[in-house]
Formats: C-alpha cells, structure tokens, sequence
C-alpha cells in the first residue's frame, strides 16, 4: 500500500479553541514528500508553518487540536491515529525536530553525552559504555564538532556549537523525515552557512527528507528543493524552488521574492501592503485578497484551491482559474 | 560643521590580565550635527557592536579614548548637559518586547518622556504630540492607543518605540538591530520610517545590525567589525559590492543569494570553527583567513586607503595609511554618495 513517499499530508486542519473563537491555524493543506527530498515551508508570523511541524510531530497543545486530515508516516503509519505510546517511539526514530532556539532546547544542567544517552536509551537502544562513546564521537564528528564536546555543558557551548549538537542528536536514530523549523534564526550569516551545510551534509548520509521552515528566501533558494509558501493557514503556492523563484505564480509569491534585496540593484525598499489579518476573522475568499495588488471582483467571495498551473507548480489563485465566474482583470504574468 | 558625537580611539576591554575581553578596540567615528547620515555597525555576534552602542548612550566607560558629546567627554559633562544628552540621543532596541511593561497601556510609554522632559503644557498638546509621532511612523493613533501591548503586533510595538524617540526631537538615534526579530515583510517598512526620519526631521542614526543587506538598503556608509576591531569602512555600495578585506568577503559570500541558480560560494575560511580560533596578537581574523601572512600573526595590521574604503588588513600594505575620520573626510564621503 506504500506510494514510496516518505510523509503524504492530506487535507489537514490544525485550529486552537480559544475564548476569543476559533482559529484555523492550519487550513485544509496537502502535500507529499518523497525519500531524501529537501521541501521549505515559507510565510509570515502567522501563516501555520510552525504549527504544521507541531502537528507532524503530535504536538500540538491544548486548545490546539488536529480536527481533520491525514499523516501518513512512510506510507503505513497514520500520524493522528497512532497511540501515545507508539508515537513518543516515532518521534525522534522516524521524524525529528531540529529546533529553532538551540540555546532552550538542551538541558543546562547535564552534560551533552548524558543527553544523547538519554535519547538513545528511551528508544530502546542499548549499547555499552564504550560502543555509546564511539556512536556520540561519530555523531559529533559528522556535524563538525570535536568528540570532547560530549563532556560539556551547554553553557560552554557557543550558539553555533549548540545547534550542531541539536542536529546530531536529531540525526542520532536515523529518521526518515527532519523537521527544522528555522534552525539558524538566532545565528550570524557565517555560522548559518555552516550549519546549513551540516544539516545538507547528514540528511544526504542517512537519506533523510528534510522540511525546512522559515521565512528567509535567501536560505529557501540556496536549500531546498521544493517550495511551499504558506498564507493564513493555506498553502497557496508549492514547486521546484527553481521554477517558483523564475516564475512565481501567485500574487503573494511574487510580492515576497519582489521584496528581496540585492546588492547589484540600486538600494530600495518595498513593501508588502498591509497586514495579515486577525486569525479570528480570516477574510472570506481568498485568504490574501485583503494585501492582494492583483485582485478582482471575485476574490472576496470565492475560495481558490491549489491546482496546478504549469510544470509541478500549483497555485491556489483564482488569476489561474479559468473555470471560475470571474474573469480576471490583469493579464496574468507570464 | 560640528560634530553631535565623536568616539575617538575608544578601547573597551572587560575583566583583566590573561582572561581580559576586547570588545572594542580603537574605534573611532564622527556624527556630523549639520548632516544627518546613516551609518550601518555591522558584525556577528561578539564582535562588539553591542558594546559600542552601550558606549555611545553613556552605559559603558571607555577603557581607554574618549566618547565627545558636543565635544564634551560624556562621562564629565554637568547635569544639565547630561540632559541634554538624553533627549538629543536616544535609542532602539531590538526587542519590541522587553521595552514596555505588559501592566500599563502602551501610551504610558510615549507620556513619560514628554512629563520628564517637559515637552508638553498640558494634556492636550501632548496628545496631539503623540498622535503627530505615530502618524509619522506610520501608526494609526485610534488603533494603538488605550492598548496593552501583547494587544499589539511585533511591528506596532517597534513602531511605537520609534515614534517614542522621534517626539523627544532628537539629533542622533541609535538603533540596535531594530528589524532583526520582525517579520520580511514589515522589515522593509519600518526601515522606511526609520529613512523618513532622517529625511525629514534630519536625524542621524548608527544601525546596528548583523544583516548587511539591511545596512545597505538604508544606510550610507557601512563600518565592519570583528572582535572589536574595525577591518573595513566605507561607503556601503563599495563595501557589500567589492569587499575588501576577508573578513568582509567571507561575510558577503555567506549571505545566502534569492536566486537558486547562484549556488553558495564555498570558501576555506567558512568550514573552520570560529570557538576555535582566538589570535591574541596580530590581526584579529589571521587564524581563519585564507590570504594570511606571517606578519598577520604578530602585527595589528593598520588601515589602508583602498579605493574609497579603509581596511585594516596587510593584503594593501601597498596603498597609502587611511587617515582617521576628521570632519573633512566624513563630509567627502557623504558627499560620494
């Protein structure tokens, strides 16, 4: 029954019941990933980048809850339907995070080996002392740190340092899908492309697929094969990140890779129109028609959904939609 | 022309002997009353642009040089001045979050300067102050004001901090990685205020910032530094266009290009672990750059004059010294511009 994909997320919703009302945080998103495959996951504060790996995960918290949809984990485990149990196995074996603070992700107070000790042995892994010891060099060693690392705490670490020992650990039992969710936000450009180049480095070894979360188009371009841009709980816009950064299709994809500065043009700043809307009361039609430069009559009453466009780029824009009521007012960009 | 602030070969150094922290060495720069520029610190973490900062605003002494206000040394100038200074010169800070208490409204925030310095004759005026800012920064008053700030958004917090320095009518504004924890989206126009601001109502800013394409989108001139040493300075287009010095080069290259077609380039410099290189004599980066030379190990190497930019590195021993900025050369370098 397996497709050969290493996660396939179908129609899934995420929304937190809170006293002010309900908000859909994750918005009927599909996508599939294959084995070894590299997705980016881009948008705003706001847009259910995060809250997607959280549900990846199960992780998601009170009020939060996953209300529909499917996980499917290697083509044979179902994510939402799997017990507790089962899934504190999976995590971190078959999926695992590789967090966005480093710095609040390890335990102060113990050395960095009894924390890979901990990981191991809470899946089962038992090794003795001194196979445990060459396993945590190697580990080490794969990320770019030295063995003697192990015997540190965290605080002798430096930022860069650390997020390397998160990405090890990460690594550590072999999963099949990794999550990092803005691994390199608190980190300067130099360290940034080495930890980059570290987690590229370890994924191709094991064969992982890797879903990178962030918002920094910069990193997506020079990361990832595939891009996802999220807006308002919805993907609106998933392709080869080659053919998404030479053709963007929808509005919101083309105002993003717009804005980005470079040093061959003369500076100039340009700005995304206005602001997302309140999670409590998403517009109705077409979540980004609110800032939209290109939107027509219809956009504020008629839902687009993903379909695709051209080559393996969909979009979720009525501009695309011919079947729709509407015609469109602009021409489309080519 | 006079000079609003002037470090002059300031040093910092934190503890002592052989466990002694430079943070800064022997920086110097000028902000010009009459012009109002923009100059970009840029730097990773560690390389004291923090610490320049703190020294500006008068939170850290100089170990050695000297910080001028007005041409006077900022720790011996009288209450009044002191005062003066404080309005004159005010600051950012990164995060919009840590400068408001989550217990009052927000606009006790903007109310507080204009009681302590008087700005105000009554509560009318101040409003009206207040609201004039916040238009100026691009805030609607009706939907900010009467607000908590976890009411507010990340952008309207940094917004509301900026309209806060801007009603104290200052000469100087010192903004410490002011987008650095805001969305891309509203990066670009809070730095348009922040360009507004300096058109407009002629205030200087020192941008801090580890982003150099931040700095060059708004700033004039861009000032790099590493451990504390200044390496390269000049105007921003030359430097992030045609960096000179390693340093900035390994910077420059390790920003990750929109384009997917423009692969990373992979220098020898970026796969050393910086925790493990610290030179204490000699140039600060000789430990990770790929051009060095014996003399990089045992020499401070001086500022040379390459092109319009200074870089302190030993690759240009062939061109002349790089004078240290005085009042001419800053007005020559604004005026390139």
């Amino acid at each position: 029954m397996t497709n050969g994909n290493a996660l396939d997320v179908r129609d899934l919703y995420v929304q937190f019941n809170t006293r002010a009302g309900v908000v859909r945080a994750v918005d009927g998103v599909s996508f599939s990933l294959k084995p070894g495959e590299r997705l980016g996951l881009v948008g705003e504060s706001g847009s259910g980048k995060s809250t997607i790996a959280m549900a990846l995960l199960r992780m998601i918290k009170p009020p939060g809850v996953i209300n529909g949809g499917s996980i499917l984990l290697g083509g044979s485990t179902e994510i939402t339907k799997v017990t507790d149990k089962e899934m504190r196995a999976i995590r971190f074996a078959r999926i695992a995070l590789i967090p966005q603070g480093a710095m609040n992700s390890l335990n102060p107070v113990r050395r960095i080996r009894d924390q890979f000790l901990d990981s191991m042995r809470a899946h089962g892994v038992k090794l003795k002392s001194d196979e445990a010891k060459e396993r945590i060099a190697t580990l080490l060693t794969s990320v770019g740190l030295r063995p003697d690392v192990a015997n540190k705490f965290p605080h002798e670490l430096s930022g860069g340092m650390k997020q390397r020992v998160c990405i090890a650990m990460a690594v550590s039992l072999k999963p099949s899908v990794i999550i990092a969710d803005e691994p390199t936000s608190a980190l300067d450009v130099v360290v940034q492309r080495q930890i980059m180049e570290t987690i590229g480095n370890v994924q191709e070894e094991i064969g992982a697929a890797v879903i990178l979360i962030g918002h920094d188009m910069g990193l997506m371009a020079q990361f990832v094969d595939r891009l996802g841009v999220m807006y308002g709980g919805k993907l609106v816009e998933d392709g080869e990140t080659k053919e998404a950064f030479r053709s963007p299709q929808h509005p919101y994809t083309q105002v993003l890779i717009d804005s980005l500065p470079s040093f061959d043009e003369e500076p100039r700043l340009v700005k995304i129109p206005g602001q997302m809307h309140s999670p409590l009361a998403p517009p109705p039609g077409c979540v980004f028609h609110p800032r939209c430069p290109k939107r027509f009559a219809a956009c504020d009453s008629i839902v687009p959904v993903l379909r695709p466009v051209q080559g393996h780029q969909r979009v979720a824009c009525l501009l695309y939609a011919s079947s729709y009521p509407a015609q469109p007012q602009l021409e489309p960009v080519s | 022309m006079s000079s609003l602030l002037e470090m002059r070969s300031v040093s910092k150094i934190f503890g002592s002997g052989e466990t002694a922290t430079h943070a800064l060495t022997d920086f110097s720069h000028i902000v010009d009353e009459d012009k109002p520029s923009i100059t970009a610190i840029a730097g990773e973490s560690g390389s004291g642009k923090s610490t320049a900062a703190r020294l500006i605003l008068g939170f850290e002494k100089p170990t050695t040089g000297q910080v001028l206000y007005r041409g006077k040394d900022l720790q011996s100038i009288s209450g009044s001045e002191r005062r003066q200074f404080r309005q004159e010169v005010q600051a950012i800070f990164q995060d919009p979050f840590g400068v408001y208490n989550p217990f009052y409204r927000v606009d006790r925030l903007l109310h507080t300067p204009i009681k302590s310095f008087k700005l105000a004759k009554n509560k009318a005026e101040a409003n009206e102050k207040i609201r004039v800012a916040m238009r100026t920064v691009g805030l609607n008053p009706d939907e900010v004001l009467g607000r908590y700030p976890h009411q507010l958004s990340g952008g309207q917090r940094q917004r509301i901090t900026i309209a806060r320095a801007l009603l104290l009518q200052p000469r100087l504004i010192l903004a410490d990685e002011p987008v650095s924890m805001v969305d891309a989206s509203l990066r670009a126009s809070i730095l348009d205020s922040l360009l507004t601001l300096n058109r407009e109502f002629r205030i200087s800013f020192m941008y801090i910032t580890h982003d150099l394409t931040t700095a060059y989108q708004i700033a004039e001139r861009l000032m790099v530094l590493f451990r504390g040493t200044l390496v390269e300075s000049g105007p921003v287009a030359d430097v992030v266009r045609a960096p000179k010095h390693p340093y900035t080069q390994l910077l420059v290259s390790s920003i990750p290009s929109p384009d997917p077609t423009k692969p990373w380039g992979q220098d020898a410099a970026s796969a050393k672990d910086p925790a493990e290189t610290f030179g204490t004599t000699g140039c600060p980066f000789a430990s990770r750059c790929a051009h060095v030379m014996p003399e990089c190990r045992s020499t401070v190497p001086p500022k040379f004059q390459v092109g319009r930019a200074a870089v302190a590195c030993f690759l240009y021993k062939d061109r002349p010294l790089a004078g240290e900025p005085t009042a001419n050369s800053q007005q020559v370098l604004l005026q390139t511009r």
